[in-house]
């Protein structure tokens, strides 16, 4: 059997979500009436964490889309899509569950098997190529992998950008909008944090800076208005979490629905509050190639044992740790301490001759090969 | 051996029911296994702390709390967080846990003077799990050797909370197994020149922008052909 990926996507996502709204809808006890308040007693087994956790992870396993994928890098494709396209989205959906519940890791882990650096299967169908890397850039974010989101989210703005005046009439076109705007927020954040600017693109270095651009300066300069500004954004553009457990009907009813959210965001400006002085320690390392701890530490109107951490700080928040216990460097501004003497060494960006050559060979033979099909009469 | 044996069994359990609420207790007792062999398995123990999240009220403090330390100690991996992602804010303000949370506050800002004081104060929860002094002492000179290609002796004294004498024994082991060195400073103070790396010695970084990988090589095989 052959089903449009379109409508097998759909199911999974549809699914999903049926399951993240009845989870917000659960939260808000308040204004339930007697009737309901029967009913979720009587049903509290309805739409349970696990029965959907185990649903998705059981269409990736009994499609074997792990195996199959493997396969496929070796060039094997055919049979029906059904099972398999279910298998593939239920990998995506699981990123997602596990992204509404907090578990970041897992959720990236569910979604190894797809290599998000080259296009995929994921990319095919729109609604699922947003989702992909909206959930997958929200992770790594608050992995504290700033250079993996920030790629990551400029590569997908980019072809929004390109490609959404073809889904106008779609019906989720709104939807694409709505996560536009988000991974532009999110961006915003990641590039206050961790400043990238080679890896943004122009076009969508263009949209940031009109959307975001006074934000941004804000953002900055961490005083109150600036945790104001992460807040405002980080609620605006983060995933709608959930509280996946029974909730108990017996106490004095009260909402928690906003329970996850709260703590997910506080802890996000916990990580925001520890970053505080990095970007004035960024700001003044950029102008100088070599300058005492003293005196930086006169500059920045701190004293010396403070700034040593400071500059510690610096080094350990723009070096991330990949899965496999890798170290790998984010910082756009680096620098080392002789004793007394810091030493800055600002990353010099080399064009990427290769890569473009490798694009071009390719694109070159794709329009040799179409014009080998032209037949001239 | 044998010890393998288990923990190569609860790996597997995870890894075949990570949404199964029967391998709870293996899972707990895998935490206490983890803490008296000084091994450790993030995802083993993200995936109880899931499962928690799914029923709270199957909640053990103590097993939490001993999660939160191993995590501590297996900074500079941002494993605290990921715990914490999934543990209810009001559990969080357990006093014990409070204080768990100001120790990784120290810890991620580097402000180990701090760090070393609070521990002090609360060893009674700290020494439940062996091996944490020596953990945050690694991620301190891991800190450190990311930041300084020569660091003065004060500066290293106080991040690995270590005092003469046991300091100049301490050094000595390192300059012997870890390829550290002892110089003299400009104001006759001792210099410790940590061990080169692509981060302390930038220059050493690969430029990664001029390589390809393989694989996008590949791309282009059949034209080549």
């Amino acid at each position: 059997m052959q089903l449009p990926n379109q409508w097998i996507w759909d199911m999974v996502d549809e699914f999903v979500y049926q399951f993240q709204s009845y989870c917000q809808y659960r939260a808000k006890l308040k204004m339930k009436t007697e009737e309901e308040l029967q009913l979720l007693k009587q049903f509290d087994q309805a739409w349970n964490v696990y029965g959907v956790l185990n649903y998705l992870q059981a269409l990736v396993e009994k499609s074997q889309i792990v195996q199959i994928l493997e396969r496929e890098k070796e060039g094997d494709e055919g049979g029906s899509n059904v099972l398999k396209m279910l298998g593939y989205y239920g990998m995506i959906g699981l990123l997602r569950v596990h992204c509404l519940l907090g578990d970041y890791r897992t959720g990236l882990k569910c979604l190894e098997p797809i290599d998000i650096a080259q296009q995929g299967v994921y990319t095919i169908v729109i609604g699922s190529h947003i989702s992909t890397i909206y959930h997958y850039g929200f992770a790594n974010l608050m992995l504290r992998r700033y250079v993996e989101a920030t790629r990551e989210f400029n590569k997908i703005l980019l072809y929004i950008l390109k490609y959404k005046q073809y889904h106008q009439r779609s019906p989720q076109y709104d939807q694409i909008l709505k996560k536009n705007e988000q991974m532009y927020a999110l961006l915003a954040i990641c590039l206050s944090l961790c400043p990238q600017s080679k890896l943004v693109e122009e076009n969508v270095n263009t949209q940031l800076k009109e959307k975001y651009n006074d934000k941004m300066l804000k953002m900055q300069r961490y005083d109150d208005e600036a945790y104001a500004v992460y807040d405002e954004l980080f609620t605006y553009a983060c995933p709608k979490f959930i509280t996946p457990s029974v909730p108990s009907l017996e106490e004095p009813l009260a909402n928690y629905n906003q329970d996850a959210y709260r703590l997910q965001l506080k802890l996000f400006l916990y990580e925001v509050k520890q970053q505080q002085l990095l970007a004035s320690a960024r700001s003044f390392l950029k102008l100088y190639s070599t300058i005492s701890v003293g005196k930086l530490a006169t500059y920045m109107e701190v004293d010396e044992p403070t700034l040593r951490a400071i500059l510690m700080t610096y080094k350990h928040k723009m070096h991330s740790v990949d899965n496999d216990g890798k170290i790998i460097s984010n910082a756009d501004v680096d620098f080392y301490i002789n004793e007394d003497i810091i030493h800055v060494v600002e990353s010099k960006s080399a064009k990427r001759y290769g890569d473009y050559f490798l694009r071009q060979i390719l694109k070159f033979e794709e329009i040799i090969g179409e014009l080998d099909r032209v037949k001239l009469d | 051996m044998a010890k393998e044996q288990l923990s190569y069994t609860v790996e597997q359990l995870v890894a075949v029911n990570p949404y199964n609420p029967d391998i709870l207790s293996d899972l707990e007792n895998y935490v206490n296994e983890q803490v008296s062999s000084q091994t450790y398995s993030l995802d083993a123990n993200l995936c109880l702390l899931r499962l928690y999240q799914f029923e709270p009220e199957r909640m053990n403090i103590q097993i939490v709390a001993r999660i939160l330390i191993k995590a501590l100690m297996a900074m500079p991996a941002p494993d605290f967080s990921l715990c914490l992602f999934l543990i209810p804010e009001q559990v969080q303000l357990e006093e014990q846990f409070k204080t768990l949370i100001v120790l990784s506050h120290y810890l991620e800002t580097a402000r180990f003077h701090q760090f070393w004081d609070e521990a002090a104060k609360n060893r009674s929860i700290l020494d439940v799990v062996p091996g944490f002094d020596k953990a945050v002492q690694n991620y301190a000179i891991h800190v450190l050797s990311l930041t300084y290609q020569k660091v003065p002796r004060a500066v290293l004294a106080e991040a690995i909370n270590i005092e003469v004498p046991s300091l100049d024994k301490f050094l000595e082991y390192q300059v012997a197994n870890s390829g550290w060195a002892l110089e003299r400073g400009q104001g006759g103070s001792q210099l410790i020149v940590l061990p080169r790396n692509e981060f302390n010695h930038p220059e050493l970084k690969k430029n990664t922008a001029d390589s390809i990988p393989l694989e996008h090589v590949t791309r282009i095989f059949p034209i080549l052909s």
